[in-house]
């Protein structure tokens, strides 16, 4: 499969984490996003700095209306910024055109969505192929790929069975495999496991963290459960719209993990 | 093929996400393909037959020697004709008319003796095989001189099967014949004339005619150019002479060009057909966007770009109209078979399959389904990113509804411009193609802001008829005008057509019952009526006063017609008459001139009268001057007025006057009789106007009829009732089609409409689960949707009546144009009544199933899809 991003990195296949090299980062610099609905505006990010240099697991916190699905939507291409710049593998998206955002959500980045957002019609074989089949690429070439990352993910013997037949978690290692199809260097989750049982979770949040370590990613996380959180490396909360504090993990369980989240989020501007 | 292949997924998730609904897409394309190739080969199979007709009359014909107005002509000439170099074969044909009845005299239920007035073709038992084949359906070609082949009209009424002896009334010995065959001919109605196939000899001595011709039929040497010696053969006749020579295909030209002629009808009807069947793919298709938004969302978080749903739903589209479009093909096909095969009287050469109706069928199809496709693409397209995480519904704006009533109205502005083109032939060939099509896009666009008007006026008392909360219905219709306004759209085609072809149609007939008025009574006889006839039917008891009508196909010299070269005749009929008598009898409307000026020209010879369909059509007024008569021998004539007779016009309809000339002629000429006769050589009276005793009542009536028939064999009697009476029946025929044809749209429509609303139900899954969940009872649910479907019908009611309106004017403006015929506007009320009706059960019935669909499913399963991905 042509990977377009390895080109430009380092050699030393051995270790995925210095394999990807700058592409493995991201950052947002003064980051703004309001929106209008009717009468109403709402800041939903007000001036939001936050920087990630390596690869690994992370989660990003906060209460309700703090701007974490926001900032995902924009770090993910799905929305533009309203000021400020985000950086992501060391490009500039907030100023891509239209198609080559498209393009970067396409190959650059994987986005896992809480209700997994597999395709009714298609295959778990096929949803996984979507990204290549967007790009015009030959099945041949789409399949062997797509079955490569569901035997990845423990799903060899689901390839040709539709979305309506799997299970939830067996639906999210899917949407998994689909996003990882590109072999991107970042992959962002939007409450990935909202949907799930706690058992299904926690083996997911387990594959999450094992993706960052062993493929050198950057898996960004939105969750507002401490149990998901304490798989990450570190973990970074927002507040109204601003990035409230930051702190590694280094063994907290939930609990201690969630009184100092919540800390954070209390504590003054 | 890479961009197909990305597409892929697109097509995948419009056609195969709801299955169903997009094979009642398909199946609503493949009936459109059905009927166009069913009527397209129906119609060329008719054509196909009259045309076997005409080869099988003018058989090996390779030209005709006939009186260049039609009269009869000295039998020797024959055998001059015979011995001109070229000729291989000549055969004499004499054409007259007689009354038949049973030798046995057998009566009829009313007790009188049967009888019949016949037209008969007298041929050469020489060359009986030769010349014409007489298609049979039982017995044998005549052998002998008292042998016949009668028609089943004339077999009908006689009760006469083969080895019937009938006898021919006449004055002097009778003649007796016997029927040795009955031909192969299809009963067309009321204003065919039965027909007896006899020898010559024979039908020469039954009507007097001995040694006269009315034609010779030539065979010539094999590898002749036929028109090159037509030609030589006439600068050898003469100037001067009566006799004209002209190449058998000469005969086919008029009917070549009634092919092209209803070719051109059947393309603009097959535009509105498929125009029709593009509303509801359209409808569909743009329905499936809106409930599979979160899904192109998805893929457009995913990195699909916008043009991978656009052309996906386009392709999605071809495919709908492509296999719709081919499916339709052989069921076209089978329905047209089947036609034909109960039908073999009238589809003599069985059915015919023109590669063009299938050519046709396909290209409209898979235009169909691609302009269906055509906005929900653009829609699709334009799904955000985010639209995947959106939860909150969004109403429609207000703009996007002016904007949609200001294009409706724009564009049947734009219609109404194009009648302003100075050129007619340009109007009529843009309003067909352009105008038309702009006309139903333009009421399309007017569907969603007429339901939306509707349901702030209806939707407050239907929902208190329903037993509904308050504003659940308004706020539904509101919050889905386009969806549900659109379906309104594609149900109001079916109604358009009944309106419009009512609408015009009853004008017709209003034009034909109330500004027609027919003289009392007719008489016609084929070869005409000689003066002293005339005389014999003056003196019978009930006869008040007869008017001699002289009827002669001319040629108008030098012009053309309409501009459309080829698309119709230059053949006019000229009406000789005595102008006195004739303007007592008959209802004439001057359009210009008046007749204390007229009159006297008339008299001098040199001065017609043309009625308004010839004046329109060459764009000739009073005072301007035209050739008549044919290549031979022509004169001037001055136009002194412009009238209208439209009794006599329908009148020698009845009569077939025309199929004396195979080409129908547009419109008449009218002069004095004394000039025809000066000019033409013409003195028979084709028609005999009768004023009849105002005391004579029907039986009166039919006993002067049978009189008449004695007293001048061969003739034909009508009184003005009569012919009322058929019109009327045609009238209704006419009706009845128009229906049918609706009757077909509003089906085809229903399928669109089942489509949609299974779709507005799907989408809605979770709201009505909701209404369930907080208390809300099945019949809340059931009234909403048949409420939502109340309001959809009636919307479609209006539509179609507004768009059908204005067809109807479009109609007349189009009748006035190339007919001259001015038509009065007509409100088909009942008719539109019970359409609306239809329209509002076949709503009901196609939303049923999906309806009980949702009531059986339990409200969590509803609340469930609501909240899944």
């Amino acid at each position: 499969m042509p990977e377009p991003h390895r080109a430009a990195v380092a050699t030393n296949e051995g270790d995925p984490t210095i394999a990807r090299g700058a592409a493995v980062r991201l950052s947002v610099e003064e980051l703004r996003k309001t929106y209008r609905t009717g009468d109403r505006v709402v800041e939903a990010i007000r001036g939001l700095d936050l920087a990630i240099t390596e690869p690994g697991f992370f989660a990003v916190m906060g209460p309700s209306g703090s701007g974490k699905t926001t900032l995902l939507h924009l770090l993910a291409g799905l929305d533009r910024p309203d000021g400020g710049r985000i950086e992501v593998g060391g490009e500039r998206i907030d100023e891509l055109p239209e198609a080559a955002l498209t393009r970067y959500r396409r190959q650059r980045i994987g986005i896992v969505f809480q209700q997994f957002n597999l395709l009714p019609t298609m295959t778990a074989l096929e949803n996984v192929m979507l990204p290549g089949t967007l790009d015009g690429r030959p099945a041949a070439q789409l399949r062997a790929r797509a079955a490569e990352l569901l035997a990845e993910l423990g799903l060899a013997d689901r390839l040709e069975h539709r979305p309506d037949a799997l299970s939830g978690g067996e639906q999210q290692r899917v949407a998994i495999a689909r996003a990882l199809f590109f072999d991107p260097p970042v992959l962002f989750a939007d409450e990935p496991t909202g949907n799930l049982d706690s058992a299904t979770s926690g083996r997911l949040w387990e594959l999450l963290r094992r993706l960052a370590s062993e493929k050198g990613m950057l898996v960004l996380m939105v969750t507002h459960e401490p149990a998901a959180a304490v798989h990450c490396r570190r973990v970074f909360v927002l507040r109204d719209g601003t990035l409230a504090g930051a702190f590694d993990v280094d063994g907290l369980d939930a609990g201690g993990l969630a009184v100092r989240a919540a800390e954070l989020a209390r504590s003054p501007a | 093929m890479g961009w197909m292949r990305a597409a892929s997924p697109f097509v995948q998730l419009s056609l195969l996400g709801r299955p169903r609904r997009s094979a009642l897409l398909a199946t609503a394309v493949l009936l459109s393909s059905a009927l166009v190739v069913t009527v397209t080969s129906l119609v060329a199979s008719g054509q196909a037959a009259v045309e076997r007709r005409i080869v099988r009359s003018i058989g090996a014909t390779d030209a005709i020697v006939s009186h260049q107005f039609a009269a009869d002509f000295e039998e020797s000439l024959l055998a001059e004709v015979a011995r001109w170099p070229g000729v291989r074969a000549a055969g004499g044909r004499l054409r007259s008319s007689v009354t038949l009845a049973r030798e046995d005299g057998r009566l009829d239920a009313e007790g009188r003796r049967r009888r019949i007035t016949v037209e008969c073709r007298g041929f050469d038992l020489a060359d009986a095989e030769t010349f014409d084949q007489i298609e049979l359906e039982a017995g044998r070609i005549p052998s002998a001189p008292a042998e016949v082949v009668i028609d089943p009209l004339t077999a009908s009424h006689l009760e006469a099967e083969v080895g019937t002896r009938l006898v021919v009334e006449r004055f002097g010995d009778p003649v007796v014949l016997e029927v040795v065959g009955i031909q192969r001919r299809p009963i067309l109605g009321a204003l065919q004339r039965p027909l007896m196939q006899l020898p010559r000899p024979t039908l020469a001595t039954a009507t007097s005619s001995e040694g006269r011709l009315s034609a010779i039929a030539l065979i010539l040497e094999p590898g002749t150019d036929v028109e090159a010696w037509c030609q030589d053969r006439q600068n050898l006749l003469g100037a001067d002479g009566d006799l004209v020579v002209e190449p058998s295909e000469r005969i086919r030209g008029g009917f070549d060009r009634t092919v092209s002629a209803s070719r051109l009808g059947l393309t603009v009807g097959s535009v509105i057909a498929f125009l029709s069947c593009a509303f509801i793919v359209a409808t569909g298709m743009t329905t499936a966007v809106v409930e599979q938004q979160r899904l192109l969302a998805i893929t457009r978080c995913l990195g699909a770009a916008r043009w991978h749903l656009l052309v996906g739903q386009v392709l999605a589209g071809f495919l709908i109209g492509a296999v719709g479009g081919l499916l339709g093909l052989p069921l076209g096909v089978a329905i047209g078979w089947i036609t034909a095969a109960a039908l073999p009287e009238v589809l003599t050469a069985g059915l015919a399959l023109p590669p063009f109706a299938f050519g046709l069928a396909m290209i409209g199809s898979i235009g169909a389904g691609v302009l269906g496709a055509a906005y929900p693409a653009v829609q699709a397209s334009r799904v955000p990113p985010l639209e995947a995480m959106r939860v909150r519904a969004i109403a429609p704006r207000t703009s996007r509804m002016l904007l949609c009533a200001g294009v409706g109205l724009a564009l049947i502005g734009v219609q109404l411009a194009l009648l302003a083109i100075p050129d007619r032939d340009a109007r009529y060939l843009i309003y067909s193609f352009v105008g038309m099509p702009l006309l139903h896009l333009a009421w399309f666009l007017l569907a969603p802001p007429v339901l939306f008007l509707l349901a702030l006026v209806a939707a407050g008392p239907l929902e208190r008829l329903l037993g509904l909360p308050t504003s659940l219905l308004s706020g539904s219709v509101r919050a889905t005008p386009y969806r549900l306004g659109f379906t309104a759209g594609a149900l109001m085609v079916g109604l358009s057509i009944l309106v419009s072809t009512w609408s015009n149609s009853l004008s017709i007939v209003e034009v034909l019952r109330e500004r027609v008025r027919f003289a009392d009574g007719f008489v016609f006889r084929t070869g005409g009526l000689s003066p002293p006839q005339q005389e014999a039917i003056a003196a019978l008891p009930g006869v008040a006063e007869v008017c001699p009508i002289g009827y002669l196909p001319l040629e108008v010299i030098g012009q053309q017609v309409f501009g459309f070269e080829g698309l119709a005749p230059t053949n006019v009929v000229a009406v000789g008459f005595e102008p006195e008598r004739f303007l007592r009898l008959n209802r004439i409307e001057w359009v210009r001139g008046t007749p204390e000026e007229a009159v006297p020209r008339l008299r001098q010879g040199d001065a017609v009268l043309v009625a308004e369909p010839f004046l329109t059509a060459r764009g000739l007024g009073v005072g301007d001057r035209i050739r008549l008569g044919n290549q031979r021998r022509s004169l001037e004539f001055e136009i002194v007025g412009v009238v209208s007779a439209a009794g006599l016009d329908m009148a020698t309809q009845m009569f077939g006057m025309r199929s004396l000339y195979n080409e129908q002629a547009i419109s008449c000429v009218f002069m004095d009789f004394g000039a025809v006769a000066r000019h033409f050589g013409s003195r028979e009276a084709f028609i005999l106007q009768l004023s009849l005793d105002p005391l004579l009542d029907e039986a009166m009536e039919r006993d002067l009829g049978e009189r008449i028939t004695s007293a001048v064999p061969g003739s034909v009697f009508a009184t003005g009732r009569g012919i009322q009476a058929i019109v009327d029946q045609v009238g209704g025929t006419v009706l009845g089609i128009a229906a049918a044809v609706a009757a077909g749209a509003l089906l085809l429509a229903g399928l669109g409409v089942g489509n949609v609303i299974a779709a507005g139900i799907a989408a809605r899954r979770f709201e009505f689960g909701l209404m369930r969940a907080i208390g809300g009872r099945r019949a809340a649910v059931a009234a909403l949707v048949a409420g939502e479907g109340v309001l959809v019908a009636a919307a479609a009611s209006l539509a179609g009546l507004g768009l059908g309106l204005q067809l109807a004017w479009m109609g007349r403006a189009m009748y006035r144009d190339l007919a001259g015929l001015d038509l009065g506007g007509n409100l088909p009320a009942l008719p539109w009544l019970a359409a609306s009706g239809a329209v509002l059960l076949i709503t009901l019935a196609a939303g049923a199933p999906a309806t009980l669909g949702l009531l059986r499913r339990p409200t969590v399963e509803l609340l469930a899809v609501g909240r899944a991905g």
